[in-house]
């Protein structure tokens, strides 16, 4: 700033210093006490700035679209779920009233036994469970492997009377007893199709027709492999 | 709490309940932010916007953070007001390409009822500072009455440094001018 400046500067204190009167300064420190003397407002949820607000709008709307999704998984979820505890070897009868169990499954058997032309389609319905569901028993599939041919010729009656007589463990017990009352439902698709390959493999050709209706009527949505259709004609 | 303590920190003090503490500030900077609002708006309409600057302070208080001087945060309220006073009242401050010096070329410049008014050399100048252009004349205040630096009235009016010291220049020297030009004429 050059002297010229300086003397501007000078100038204009020196012009007077106008002030806002005393009725202003009376008004404006009154607001002043009476906004400390006046509780402060309850903050509401919207009062934190827009980050507060962005966030729970945020929260808003991954709810919105995580809902149905939930929702929409639950019937799946509980459909598998159902599934595993019908499978279940524990929800069986243990080993202590098996026997017991198996008696009277025997005799409820030998009045409906199907005729020997459906023996096959029985066996293969067994061992589809078991290999499906015998994965972490392994090691027991070469004992019955050996058992398979003699219980694979005998009739149901038979072949229950071979799995008691036969020292095979609880676990293979009731994987065969699990594929025996499992009802066809709990199927997937995809394992109804290997059974009915199976079927048709071993020329039961009615019963794999069969199984394709039960399989059209359970999962009217699937779209069944055509080879296998064409195999049936 | 006393007259040392800094204006940030009464305002603070304030925030936390002090009502002596903002009539300290009050006190403080009362006068200068008055001519500030007064040599911008007019006799008519100071006290209306005085009264809301300090208002807009005091409703503040819950949500003020120092993120600058006080000083500046205060001027920069009161600039916002007056913008908004005049947005109101459908006027625009008078802003002539402020940035370049269009030499005045003769007393003419100030109109003939001004001149009649301005006996003496205060009320010439005041008479100079209220023909300014806007960004000059508002440059020249933050100057003279807020004590502003050319970096703070930067901040206050978000323009750049060269811009700011540019209007200060500009408005010192029309100033000037002015009073010279009316010395030589009487």
């Amino acid at each position: 700033m050059n002297t010229d400046d300086e003397n501007i500067s000078r100038l204009y204190r020196e012009a007077g210093a106008p002030g806002p009167s005393k009725r202003l300064d009376d008004a404006i420190l009154a607001a002043s006490r009476d906004t400390i003397d006046r509780p402060a407002a309850t903050k509401g949820p919207f009062s934190g700035g827009w980050p507060a607000a962005a966030s729970i709008a945020v929260v808003i709307v991954i709810a919105i679209i995580l809902v149905p999704i939930i929702k929409q998984q639950e019937p799946q979820q509980a459909l598998t779920r159902t599934t595993m505890e019908k499978s279940s070897p524990a929800e069986l009868p243990d080993d202590t009233g098996l026997n017991a169990y198996r008696a009277t499954e025997m005799k409820k058997k030998s009045m409906d036994a199907p005729s020997p032309a459906s023996a096959p389609a029985m066996l293969l319905e067994e061992s589809d469970f078991a290999e499906d569901q015998a994965m972490p028993a392994r090691s027991n599939v070469s004992s019955r492997a050996a058992t398979a041919p003699a219980v694979g010729a005998a009739s149901p009656l038979e072949k229950e009377k071979i799995l008691l007589e036969s020292d095979t463990s609880g676990t293979e017990r009731s994987r065969m007893q699990a594929a025996d009352s499992a009802p066809f439902a709990i199927l997937t698709p995809e394992m109804w199709e290997v059974k009915i390959t199976r079927l048709i493999a071993g020329g039961n050709i009615d019963n794999a027709k069969a199984e394709i209706e039960k399989l059209k009527m359970h999962y009217p949505e699937h779209k069944i492999d055509p080879t296998l259709l064409e195999k049936l004609k | 709490m006393d007259d040392e303590t800094s204006d940030e920190n009464l305002m603070l003090s304030y925030c936390s309940g002090n009502a002596d503490a903002f009539e300290i500030l009050y006190q403080r900077h009362k006068g200068p932010l008055y001519r500030f609002v007064l040599r911008q708006s007019g006799q008519e309409f100071v006290e209306e916007l005085f009264q809301d600057i300090w208002l807009k302070v005091i409703n503040s208080r819950m949500s003020y953070q120092v993120k600058a001087t006080f000083k500046t945060w205060l001027y920069h309220v009161a600039r916002n007001r007056i913008i908004d006073h005049y947005r109101r009242q459908n006027l625009r401050p008078v802003n002539n390409d402020s940035d370049k010096l269009s030499a005045i070329s003769g007393a003419e410049h100030i109109q003939p009822e001004n001149q009649l008014e301005a006996n003496n050399q205060h009320e010439l100048l005041m008479v100079a500072i209220a023909e300014l252009p806007h960004d000059q004349k508002e440059a020249f205040l933050l100057k003279q009455e807020a004590g502003l630096g050319i970096e703070e009235i930067a901040n206050t009016t978000g323009v750049s440094y060269e811009a700011a010291k540019s209007r200060l220049r500009y408005a010192f020297k029309k100033l000037r001018d002015q009073l010279e030009l009316i010395h030589e004429h009487r």
